[in-house]
């Protein structure tokens, strides 16, 4: 029965305590010597000859007979009012249908006190007006005829600038988010902590502003049913639309259907109900029509959300023998106009390594330029860089090892709270790709004319345990297959393979006998956002849940029909064994006796294990190679350990990896949103100037899991895969760079640009000693412990 | 003096648009008719004439490569080709790719390999590796990678992508 | 895009007629940049004229006397696989390798790459700048690293086309035809630096069009390299490149030509580096003072400065490259 019950989940960095109902979970979990037919082997990705052969649609590809197409009129200005919109000559157009603006839509409230179409214009990109008409072509020809008039406002681009008493302020209630104190935690006494050190380091870090381009855009079909609404959209979270849709729009939730079923990737820019499903929903009203918004690449880029960029001051103070005895990092993640905090910016300082004396300083700030959204291991991915910068500092000034350094400082329990570990296999980690990479040969200088190669390596600590709430139901059909449908959606992870493979294994059913369902609140419940690394975890126990309970029920039929105790009966493959008497029937023989009574097995996801910290830990290995002449930067070859417990699908879980880590090679290197600071307004919002990695730019990947289920999170063992690989590539980079050409670059991309700097710094002028040995220093190598 | 303003003349009728004109287009072997602006790019034709959704609309500027198709043998950027420049010349999509109701070898092995992870780009990337096995049935590593440079992966499939081209060039070099 | 007429050109003299009688026209071939100004709403003509459809224009010819003519409508990826070019110039062959991505080679042609528009983002972008008739250029104090460290004028923006350099390297010379009548001058004096009336960094008049490209056969002995630095693996625009040609009699180095890509409004000869080199032997020591001469008289603007030591990295890589061949 459900209850009532306090669970701490834990999302992007960020644990809250919260209430949830939920269904104490009744599945033993699989022990790691369990014998399982389908999970944990290669299965290739249901619904993947949809994908080869075109014919995956996604939300970009719902066409609806009579659909118009939406386009919107954005600000050209960082920040202005908004003194009047003319739409007359729009609205003669021929084949318009539909016009938009904050004169005649709805006020609905939008980001705090703002609104859906807000007096005030925030960034180079804020909605201002929406057109619906017969064609894309009509609808652009139709922007370019609405005459706005704006009185041009101060802006502020610059965080730092922002954090300024003085300064243009983006909201009303401030520009620095919960006040000019920020976020801080501490533990310890600080200064106790730096006075007892030998050494103290400090420097400053900054990351760049990454924009997400999921090649498919924040697109929608919004169209009517009566007073109905069904959105087609390409979101991470469903149910979240749903809500927020639903609310924006005054409606009850039962009127309110969205559905994803191929979507084309959201790396966090897609987490909840944007403004422009509710444009188009307001726009198929007013005109009775299904309308299409599909953004171009450009508005993507100004308005689809950019990764926090972040200036980082980190202080850290050691011993002499390399345990950290104190670590304060003051961050400052500029969140645009309309970002939120949720960046955790802190999180490896506070909890990566056994440090007693910490504090961490978090400011959000907002600024005029184009909003921020979670990415791919939101604030993880900055803080780690500047911290692992720092512990990579910190052993070549002590000439030690990076990874004993690393191995000193190791935190054997949560320094944050205490709590024990789920599992920690991050030592493990490191002694594999410690080997693989060949860490230990590494101090032979391998130069070849002015190319020098270096390795690097950095740790992560990420969470990705899920817990509820999240279901799932299956039902099975009178000829032995199976319906497996949830609400949650697969946004190219393999969530419906990996889901299927933990059904078919709890079933005994072939996995080609089960088909899954996902991305559609009305057939599937409800399942959280495919976000934090969390829906494996999450949603795989409530799969199986389902699956278990679905067996039972069959199993206890059988056992009827077979005159057999159901506790002698077991099911693999689709057959039904019982051991004794030794009989076997076909799941489909009973399921064809029982005819069209349906089995349905409801399963829920559990609370997550009291008192106990889940963790996913990883540790890579970047070796590159620098031409100190050119600044050239090549990524040879990456090595990455990772563990997420068990590894449901090695295929689909290889492939997260792969992909974050060249997500962090583009984020290391080549990729940063240009602002141009005297308009505010974004020079390279396209795919010409922004750049991202192509396959010429990928090195050799080679990783290894750690793959051994964690038996105390939840019933399948699994950790989510989805954001722990990004974390330490562009760390593990940037020391590479440092080990080749002895320069070390703490600002993100590592371009050729700041490489020729730094270089031209040292040879211009020697660095002091007690600094990082210039190339010249090179060769007295520390020797390794 | 004259003739050329004659000739100016008749020059002027050959113009067309900037209104709704017919065109006629071979994609992968069927002919199609269609009304539509001088403007409107393959691309869009392709998807909101044809319903042909395989190639995807990215960057609309040559940019990505999600839009690739073959017009006459060669990959192209479908965005970057107004519908009215194709009259006449064979365009090839990913719909096109399987024959007899089997999946091309380069599907087959993506499948396989996992060679896509949200598959938004895969359209194009199949057929960029497409033309490339249609001239060279095994191609090294580096064509592999040279024929497949003009097409991004936002999920970074690349080395799965790599790896699943490289099997369909071992099987070829078997045979 | 706004909406246009199209029309098929039947001829060259087809192509102008129009391109003088429709004031508000453009030619297209690959439309690889044509269509992205257009998109962008920087470029928007009334009629577009298809030069594709001309007869021969995509012709490339050699005279079996060692020189080429390209027809400016010969695509990329067709002068990049043509025997002649890998054979007797291989630097253009260099340049097209890693020039654009396939798919673009196989669109874009030799006509339409030299006379394409600056990357420039402030040009690209919903800036009023010096190229679009305002004054004044946003680049100046703005984001440069893109911007040139040579000729500088009331525009910074860089010539991005990756064939020119080399082009000019082998002495090219195009032919231009208008309602007037058919030219061919150096490909040299066809770039000219923006300023006064001339928003433009091509000295193509409205109503003219690029006919052919000429390559002329080298020295004996003429040896090249093409350099290209990008911001990342491919498909890219140059940050610098360089393209040279020399040939050597008894070891001393008769004739020359360095030219710099990309940071300047038009390919940039390196004059004093050639100077520097010209009837010397080619060895360690002169390929310093050389590198270094090809960098006399840079001046960056903030952002770009390191493309002074990129440039002289390149031009030191190049001549060593050539140092015993």
């Amino acid at each position: 029965m459900p209850k009532i019950v306090r669970t701490r989940v834990e999302f992007e960095g960020e644990v809250r305590e919260r209430m949830a109902v939920v269904v104490e979970d009744q599945v033993l979990p699989w022990s790691a010597r369990e014998k399982l037919d389908i999970v944990g082997r290669p299965h290739p990705r249901v619904g993947g000859r949809q994908i080869v052969t075109g014919g995956a649609t996604y939300t970009a590809d719902v066409q609806i007979p009579g659909m118009l197409h939406c386009k919107i009129r954005r600000s050209p200005l960082p920040h202005a009012e908004v003194l009047s919109i003319d739409t007359a000559e729009a609205q003669t157009l021929f084949g318009v249908r539909g016009v938009l603006t904050h004169a005649n839509a709805p006020r609905i409230r939008w980001f705090g006190n703002s609104f859906l179409f807000d007096r005030f214009v925030r960034f180079e990109g804020d909605e201002v007006a929406a057109v619906a008409a017969d064609s894309e072509e009509i609808a652009e020809d139709a922007l370019d005829l609405i005459h706005v008039r704006y009185r041009e406002l101060p802006f502020v681009v610059d965080p730092e600038q922002a954090m300024k008493p003085d300064a243009p302020r983006v909201h009303k209630e401030g520009n620095v988010i919960g006040g000019p104190e920020g976020d801080v935690y501490e533990r310890g006494n600080l200064e106790e902590g730096f006075a007892r050190s030998n050494h103290v380091f400090s420097e400053r870090y900054e990351t760049q502003a990454a924009v997400h381009n999921c090649l498919e855009p924040h697109c929608c079909v919004a169209m009517w049913n009566g007073d109905e609404l069904v959105l087609w959209t390409s979101t991470q979270h469903a149910y979240g639309v749903r809500d927020g849709v639903a609310a924006a729009l005054g409606l009850p939730l039962h009127k309110v259907r969205v559905i994803c079923e191929f979507m084309g990737a959201g790396f966090g820019s897609k987490q909840g109900a944007g403004k422009h499903e509710v444009i188009a929903a307001l726009l198929a009203k007013m005109t009775e029509r299904p309308v299409r918004l599909y953004p171009s690449r450009r508005e993507e880029n100004l308005a689809g959300g950019v990764r926090h960029p972040t200036i980082q001051y980190l202080r850290a103070g050691v011993r002499r023998d390399g345990k950290l005895m104190a670590l304060h990092l003051r961050s400052i993640a500029n969140v645009g106009a309309y970002g939120t905090d949720s960046s955790e910016v802190g999180g490896p300082v506070r909890e990566l390594y056994d440090c007693a004396n910490v504090r961490t300083e978090q400011f959000a700030v907002y600024t005029n330029a184009g909003p921020a959204a979670a990415f791919r291991a939101p604030g993880y991915v900055e803080g780690m860089f500047a911290l692992e910068s720092m512990m990579d500092q910190i052993a070549y000034s002590l000439s030690m090892d990076p990874l004993q350094l690393r191995l000193v400082n190791y935190a054997r329990k949560d320094p944050v709270r205490g709590a024990t570990y789920s599992s920690k296999p991050l030592d493990e980690a490191y002694r594999t790709g410690a080997k693989m990479a060949g860490w230990n040969l590494r101090a032979k200088a391998q130069q070849m004319g002015a190319r020098r190669r270096g390795l690097g390596m950095a740790s992560q600590i990420w969470g990705g345990g899920g817990g509820p709430p999240a279901y799932a139901i299956i039902r099975l059909n009178s000829d032995g297959t199976a319906d497996l449908v949830t609400g949650t959606q697969d946004i190219g992870t393999g969530t419906k393979t990996v889901l299927v493979q933990i059904a078919a294994e709890e079933l005994g059913l072939k996995a080609e006998d089960i088909r899954i369902t996902v991305g559609d609140t009305l057939a599937g419940p409800y399942a959280p956002v495919s976000a934090g690394s969390m829906t494996v975890p999450s949603m795989g126990p409530a799969v199986r849940a389902a699956a278990k309970s679905a067996r039972e029920e069959l199993l206890s039929l059988a056992s009827a029909l077979m005159q057999v105790s159901a506790a002698s009966l077991s099911i693999r493959n689709g057959i039904i064994t019982s051991t004794t008497p030794s009989k076997t029937v076909a799941v489909s023989d009973v399921t064809r006796r029982i005819g069209d009574f349906m089995i349905v097995g409801k399963g829920a996801r559990g609370p997550n294990p009291p008192n106990v910290k889940v963790r996913t830990f990883g540790a890579q290995f970047a070796e590159v190679e620098v031409d100190v002449e050119t600044g050239d930067v090549t990524v040879t070859r990456v090595v990455a350990v990772h563990d997420f417990g068990r590894i449901i699908n090695p295929l689909t879980s290889g492939s997260q990896i792969e992909g974050g880590i060249v997500q962090g090679i583009g984020f290391a290197l080549m990729e940063e949103r240009f602002v141009d600071p005297e308009s505010g307004t974004s020079l390279n919002a396209n795919l010409e100037a922004y750049k991202i990695p192509t396959i010429l730019d990928i090195p050799i990947i080679e990783h290894a899991l750690i793959d051994r289920p964690d038996e105390s999170c939840n019933s399948i063992g699994s950790k989510g895969a989805g954001e722990p690989p990004i974390i330490p590539t562009a760390a593990a980079i940037a020391n590479a760079v440092y080990d080749a050409a002895g320069v070390r670059v703490r600002s993100l991309p590592i371009t050729r640009e700041k490489i020729l700097v730094e270089i031209g710094k040292l040879k211009l002028q020697p660095k002091p000693a007690g600094e990082a040995p210039g190339p010249a220093q090179k060769r007295r190598r520390p020797r390794r412990g | 003096m004259k003739d050329t303003v004659r000739s100016g003349v008749l020059a002027q009728r050959r113009r067309r648009g900037p209104g709704k004109l017919q065109l006629r287009l071979n994609v992968n072997g069927e002919t199609y008719e269609v009304m539509v602006e001088p403007r409107r790019t393959l691309l869009d034709v392709l998807r909101d004439d044809l319903g042909l959704t395989g190639a995807k609309k990215v960057c609309d500027r040559g940019q990505c490569g999600a839009c690739t198709v073959l017009l006459q043998g060669v990959p192209v950027y479908s965005c970057l080709k107004l519908a009215i420049e194709c009259e006449g010349k064979p365009v090839e999509t990913v719909e096109g790719l399987m024959s007899n109701g089997r999946l091309h070898p380069l599907q087959q092995a993506f499948i396989d390999h996992d060679a896509f992870q949200c598959g938004f780009c895969t359209p194009g990337i199949l057929m960029s590796l497409k033309a490339l096995f249609d001239r060279n049935d095994s191609p090294t590593e580096d064509e592999v990678r040279q024929a497949v440079e003009g097409n991004l992966c936002r999920c970074g499939a690349y080395s799965k992508v790599l790896q699943a081209a490289l099997s369909v060039a071992r099987a070829n070099e078997q045979e | 895009m706004r909406a246009f007429d199209y029309v098929d050109a039947t001829s060259v003299e087809d192509a102008t007629t129009f391109l003088q009688d429709e004031a508000d026209s453009a030619l297209i071939a690959g439309g690889t940049e044509l269509l992205v100004l257009m998109k962008n709403k920087v470029i928007n003509p009334r009629l577009l004229i298809n030069v594709k459809s001309i007869d021969g224009l995509h012709r490339i010819r050699a005279d079996g006397e060692g020189s080429l003519t390209i027809g400016s409508v010969a695509t990329i990826a067709e002068l990049g696989s043509d025997e002649v070019v890998q054979r007797s110039f291989p630097i253009l062959a260099d340049a097209i390798r890693v020039a654009a991505s396939p798919q673009l080679r196989n669109m874009a042609t030799v006509g339409g790459n030299l006379c394409q528009k600056p990357r420039c983002w402030y040009y690209r972008g919903s800036f009023d700048c010096f190229l679009k008739g305002a004054r004044g250029c946003h680049a100046l104090n703005g984001q440069n690293r893109g911007s040139g460290i040579f000729g500088r004028s009331e525009c910074y923006a860089v010539n991005p086309s990756d064939l020119a350099p080399p082009l000019v390297a082998l002495g090219a010379s195009v032919v231009i035809q208008s309602p007037q009548g058919r030219k061919q001058i150096s490909l040299a004096d066809f770039f000219t630096l923006p300023r006064g009336e001339l928003l433009n960094q091509t000295i193509l008049g409205r109503d003219e069009m690029v006919v052919e490209v000429r390559i002329p056969k080298q020295p004996h002995r003429s040896r090249g390299v093409f350099l290209k630095a990008m911001e990342r693996k491919t498909w890219s625009f140059a940050q610098a490149s360089v393209a040279m040609q020399l040939s050597r009699s008894d070891d001393r180095i008769e004739d020359v030509r360095i030219v710099l890509g990309a940071i300047a409004p038009i390919p940039w000869r390196a004059t004093a580096a050639e100077d520097a080199l010209r009837a010397r032997a080619l060895t360690r020591q002169l390929i310093e003072v050389a590198s270094a001469a090809a960098v006399e008289g840079a001046h960056p603007s903030g952002d770009n400065r390191y493309k002074v030591t990129l440039v002289r990295e390149l031009v030191k890589r190049g001549l060593s490259a050539l140092l015993n061949t």
